[in-house]
């Protein structure tokens, strides 16, 4: 089993970078590059479209300092299977840029992919998750080249930011496969049952130790800062190996974060991970 | 063992790593981005991918070097040069030079900064392009040669004294193993390794023997030694200074000053460090900082580290303002070197640094070689600024008189003493 990866982290969030200034080539109406890290996951209700079609399309975020990101994140509900994805990095505007890609986007999910295989992965329910390798710069810029006659890229979420992953892997009970269900359900008096709208979401608590102090201090701001005290919307890959398994998530009230339990000598966690939004079986 | 809370500092270019920002934080709040400021043109710097690319005012630049020659740019470094480099000659324009003889000169060649901006120049022996130098100065002077194979052995660059009718520089490639050329030199001298450059070229730096400023100099890019091959140039670039910036200029660029530092509010007291770096500017410049504690230049009370007088080692220093004490590492680097330096202050006051270096190209270190503890000196109660705020710690250029160029790949301070092999761990 591999390591467990997680991005809470996402330089396209307004609310984590207020000072980053996001931008893009075109923007139809309603719609705005600054929906990207809102956590609504269906463009319907959020999200970027390009206003152009069939034309070179993107969005950029420029920093407030020189920043480091590895995983791009594109939310499920997006219509860019099979077309042309990259990245780019510049200090200059874009007038000079380093890029990665472009790779083309795949069109379903493949059994056991591995995420730092650096190929896009698509994860069981559509959404994209590219390892970049680390990234430094001064502004990103995800690009989509032209679609093809009346199409332009519509994308609900997208994440870009710096990974974080536990040197080991994560400590048994091997919890990634634990669901929540529920099923609205009405019994009549002879115990007949009735079941309404039923739904699964991921809930399971992932149990972590950290190797080391240092380590400890690498896991504080994506962890305690991001994802539980600024409930930012998160990607959770249970298994890097298997990074089609990955989920959205967030946090979930209650008592939590990292303790040194009695008689050991390095911080641990659980991590409550409750899915958010799944999408609907039907 | 180096506990959390005794990490006063961790940065460099691989703090990326690890907190994805050049310094350290935990937190948004802690998250306080570097000081850095440039003013003017700059040159270009290595891409993660490879590619060269530019960057505007007051962007610190990230420069990923190709560190154990794999082809592969991983190892990223905060990137802080003197604004003391002249170049000389635009070689980016090199189809508009003189000839002697025939070469062939095309223009249009895929480059490493991800356009068409290197020349592709064939021909037989003694065809070449040459162009008209001038220095000021009576000194060794430095030249940078970018290229890339295409055909045969042979590409070269001498440096003609036509006053003297003499060679100070003059080297040519007499093998390629895998895309690298081996330089075979026949006056001046190589610095270092080749290092690779992206899209197939690489970079190799040279120095000259002493030029006499008054004379007539020509640079010749020419085809040595065969009867007929090519090869593609992205730079030939010349500067009035003994070493040459770790930026590839172009024709229209030059240095500006480059500053980074970070708050630094801690107090006066027993810490140690451990910098990685490369070492980029003259072996021999004297007061050349790599890290500074003071608010201004030279504002004591203050702690140093610089390049020492003679350039062949590093000093540690505690400045009171009315006396300083100094410790010293004798190591020699040479320019393009990686340095590893430990450097202690005592709870007393003394000092002490520990170095070692791994030449450009090599991946093996030196033995560590340790210098002698200073003489005790009380600790001031406060360093410059810290008791209004206002303090700081510098890295590498301080304001425009005190210079420095380097690249930092990391930066550690932490509180008490701890040995070179705790310093070492910390993030590794």
């Amino acid at each position: 089993m591999g390591r467990p990866v997680i991005l809470s982290d996402n330089v396209f969030n307004s609310r984590i970078y207020p000072s980053h200034t996001l931008a893009a080539q075109s923007t139809a109406t309603d719609k705005s590059v600054l929906f990207l890290a809102s956590g609504r996951r269906d463009r319907s209700l959020t999200g970027w479209f390009s206003n152009d079609l069939n034309t070179l399309s993107y969005v950029t975020a420029t920093f407030d300092q020189a920043r480091a990101f590895d995983l791009l994140f594109i939310d499920r509900d997006h219509n860019l299977a099979t077309e042309s994805l990259s990245v780019r990095i510049s200090d200059d505007g874009f007038a000079t840029y380093s890029e990665i890609g472009p790779k083309t986007v795949p069109s379903a999910p493949v059994p056991m992919s591995a995420l730092y295989d650096g190929e896009i992965v698509m994860t069981n329910e559509g959404a994209l998750l590219w390892w970049l390798d680390l990234q430094a710069g001064w502004a990103a810029r995800v690009v989509v080249a032209a679609m093809g006659a009346g199409l332009r890229p519509e994308i609900a979420g997208l994440s870009l930011g710096k990974l974080w992953a536990p040197e080991h892997a994560a400590i048994k009970p091997d919890v990634i496969g634990k669901l929540n269900l529920t099923h609205e359900m009405d019994r009549s008096p002879l115990g007949q049952d009735s079941a309404g709208e039923s739904g699964a979401f991921r809930s399971l608590g992932l149990h972590m130790r950290m190797a080391s102090w240092d380590e400890y201090l690498t896991a504080l701001y994506p962890i305690e800062e991001l994802y539980l005290k600024g409930r930012k919307p998160t990607v959770i890959i249970p298994d890097d190996e298997q990074a089609e398994r990955a989920f959205f998530a967030m946090a979930v009230p209650g008592q939590q974060g990292f303790e040194v339990p009695p008689n050991q000598f390095l911080p641990e966690i659980t991590l409550p991970l409750e899915e958010t939004q799944p999408e609907l079986v039907t | 063992m180096i506990r959390n809370s005794d990490i006063l500092l961790y940065g460099g270019g691989e703090c990326f790593q690890k907190f994805g920002v050049p310094f350290m934080g935990t937190n948004r709040r802690q998250r306080i981005a570097p000081t850095f400021a440039r003013s003017g043109t700059v040159g270009p710097h290595a891409s993660h991918s490879g590619r060269l690319i530019g960057s505007t005012t007051d962007r610190l630049r990230v420069e990923w070097e190709d560190a154990d020659a794999d082809l592969v740019f991983d190892t990223p470094g905060l990137l802080v040069e003197s604004p003391a480099f002249v170049n000389l000659i635009s070689s980016d324009d090199i189809a508009a030079w003189s000839t002697s003889g025939s070469p062939t000169i095309t223009g249009s060649i895929t480059d490493p900064a991800g356009g068409t901006g290197a020349y592709r120049i064939a021909g037989t022996n003694a065809d070449y392009a040459l162009r008209a130098i001038t220095f000021t100065g009576d000194a060794i002077k430095s030249v940078v040669f970018v290229i890339r194979e295409n055909s045969g052995i042979g590409a070269g660059v001498n440096l003609f004294d036509s006053s003297a009718a003499t060679n100070r520089l003059s080297m040519f490639v007499s093998a390629w193993t895998a895309g690298k050329p081996t330089f075979t030199m026949n006056v001046g001298t190589q610095l270092g390794a080749p290092f690779y450059k992206g899209n197939g070229f690489w970079e190799t730096v040279f120095q000259t023997t002493s030029v006499t400023a008054a004379n007539t100099h020509e640079i010749r890019l020419l085809n040595n030694q065969l009867s007929s091959q090519s090869f593609d140039v992205y730079r030939v670039n010349v500067y009035n200074n003994t070493s040459p910036p770790w930026s590839i200029l172009s024709a229209s660029q030059t240095k500006a000053t480059e500053t980074l530092s970070r708050p630094w509010l801690h107090k006066p007291q027993a810490m140690c460090g451990h910098i990685r770096f490369r070492e980029l500017d003259a072996p021999t410049f004297a007061n050349q900082r790599v890290l500074e504690i003071s608010a201004a230049v030279e504002a004591d009370p203050r702690f140093l580290i610089y390049k020492g007088n003679a350039g062949d080692g590093y000093n540690v220093q505690h400045d009171t303002g009315g006396s300083d004490v100094i410790a010293s590492v004798d190591i020699n680097p040479v320019w393009g070197d990686l340095i590893d330096l430990w450097w202690w202050l005592y709870a007393d006051g003394s000092v002490n640094i520990a170095g070692r270096r791994q030449a450009l190209g090599s991946s093996t270190w030196s033995a560590i070689t340790t210098g002698t503890p200073s003489v005790a000196l009380d600790l001031a109660t406060a360093w410059s600024g810290q008791s209004t705020g206002a303090g700081l710690i510098n890295f590498g250029s301080v304001g425009s008189t005190g210079r420095g160029s380097q690249s930092f790949h990391r930066i550690l301070v932490a509180r008490g003493n701890h040995s070179t092999d705790d310093l070492s761990v910390v993030f590794a």
